[in-house]
């Protein structure tokens, strides 16, 4: 290639390149401020309400797996009066935010379960006499 | 003279005692209360923000409640056991909700709450700790059941005149949680039913506090036949939320 081809090639990746750092960020924004603000309103109070119970880190401890199993068969329910009065893109977004409460509370019920099996193979397990 | 007060005490408990039972020998007021029709509107202030709801309440016993609510947004709220159906006329769009207990409109309940002789507490599994004669007011102290114990704490109960005038919620740790305060009430058969409640949250939303006020309550009165059927039109879209 010669010196004059390669100059243009350079030029164009670097027009490409700052079109791109504009454009990205603009069309991030585009898709953002489309979704509906009661969307957000609703998907944040959602997410806010759906904090993990951390008392299955207990039920992880004692009961093991069954209590993970456990947290995956139920499922945990929001107040009802939450979603009196919200608009339609409200309760769609707090039903999409707070779905993440089961999640939360498997999580918490694994690592009830991970302590014990860690407190089991470094503590108990060596000290057990195995002649 | 301290034999003559034994005595009164005695005689005290004698006959609240037996108030108690003969008040449990009589016919539930929830036994004879069909429907419940009534406005209402709600104010939720907590720190520099304001709430307000308004709309009217069908009541229809045992199970169904329907609310119809008017502002800020047009919406009609069908509770029915544990399942919850949303619905938006203008937008002909509802959402259909189950949930793992029975539920209803939280300040609805505590207006319904007049028909049961110890505000439904009993029924719910509490136990009664103790009660004191205070000025003019009936005051019980009532303990959750042992199940229950780490969820729910005591609950205070004052009467003035039969009438529940406030209720103090504490959380299991002893610390108050709500006090609702009740007045305004209006009378159907031998219940009293607060036409305004008050209730400032302590420890679950610091500093909010709802007022529900409402009005036109009519017991037993024929519903408007759109609520007595009431149904989700065909053309429109429920959505089933899945928890």
């Amino acid at each position: 290639m010669s010196k004059k081809g390669f100059s243009v090639l350079q030029k164009s990746v670097c027009l490409f390149l700052t079109l791109a750092l504009v454009a990205i960020p603009t069309l991030a924004s585009i898709q953002t401020n489309q979704q509906p603000t009661d969307y957000i309103q609703g998907a944040m109070d959602g997410d806010l309400a759906a904090k993990g119970d951390p008392l299955w880190l207990v039920g992880g401890l004692l009961c093991g797996l069954l209590a993970v199993l456990y947290c995956y068969m139920q499922s945990p329910t929001p107040p009802a009066i939450t979603l009196v009065g919200k608009s339609q893109d409200y309760v769609l977004g707090y039903t999409e935010g707070y779905k993440k409460k089961k999640g939360r509370n498997a999580l918490y019920a694994w690592i009830g379960w991970g302590s014990w099996v860690v407190v089991y193979l470094v503590v108990i397990l060596p000290s057990v006499d195995t002649n | 003279m301290v034999r003559s007060e034994e005595r009164m005490k005695g005689c005290l408990k004698f006959i609240l005692v037996g108030l108690l039972l003969v008040g449990g020998a009589k016919p539930s007021a929830a036994d004879f209360v069909r429907t419940v029709s009534l406005d209402f509107e709600r104010e939720v202030i907590q720190k520099d923000k304001k709430e307000k709801l308004t709309g009217k309440i069908f009541y229809l016993s045992p199970l169904r409640t329907i609310v119809k609510i008017e502002g800020p947004i047009r919406q009609w709220i069908i509770y029915e056991k544990n399942e919850m159906t949303i619905y938006y006329p203008e937008d002909k769009a509802a959402f259909h909700m189950i949930f793992q207990y029975s539920v209803s409109l939280p300040f609805f309940l505590a207006f319904l709450r007049g028909l049961k002789e110890d505000f439904g507490l009993s029924e719910m599994g509490y136990s009664l700790l103790k009660y004191e004669k205070k000025n003019s007011r009936l005051i019980s102290v009532w303990v959750p059941p042992k199940k229950a114990k780490n969820i729910f704490g005591e609950a205070t109960l004052e009467y003035q005149e039969d009438k529940l005038v406030r209720q103090e919620i504490k959380d299991p740790q002893g610390n108050v949680s709500n006090i609702s305060v009740y007045s305004n009430h209006v009378s159907f058969g031998t219940s009293s039913f607060p036409m305004e409640i008050r209730t400032t949250y302590a420890s679950t939303s610091p500093g909010s506090t709802e007022v529900v006020k409402f009005k036109n309550a009519q017991f037993n009165a024929d519903l408007p036949s759109e609520i007595v059927v009431f149904k989700i039109p065909p053309d429109v879209k429920v959505r089933e939320v899945q928890w």
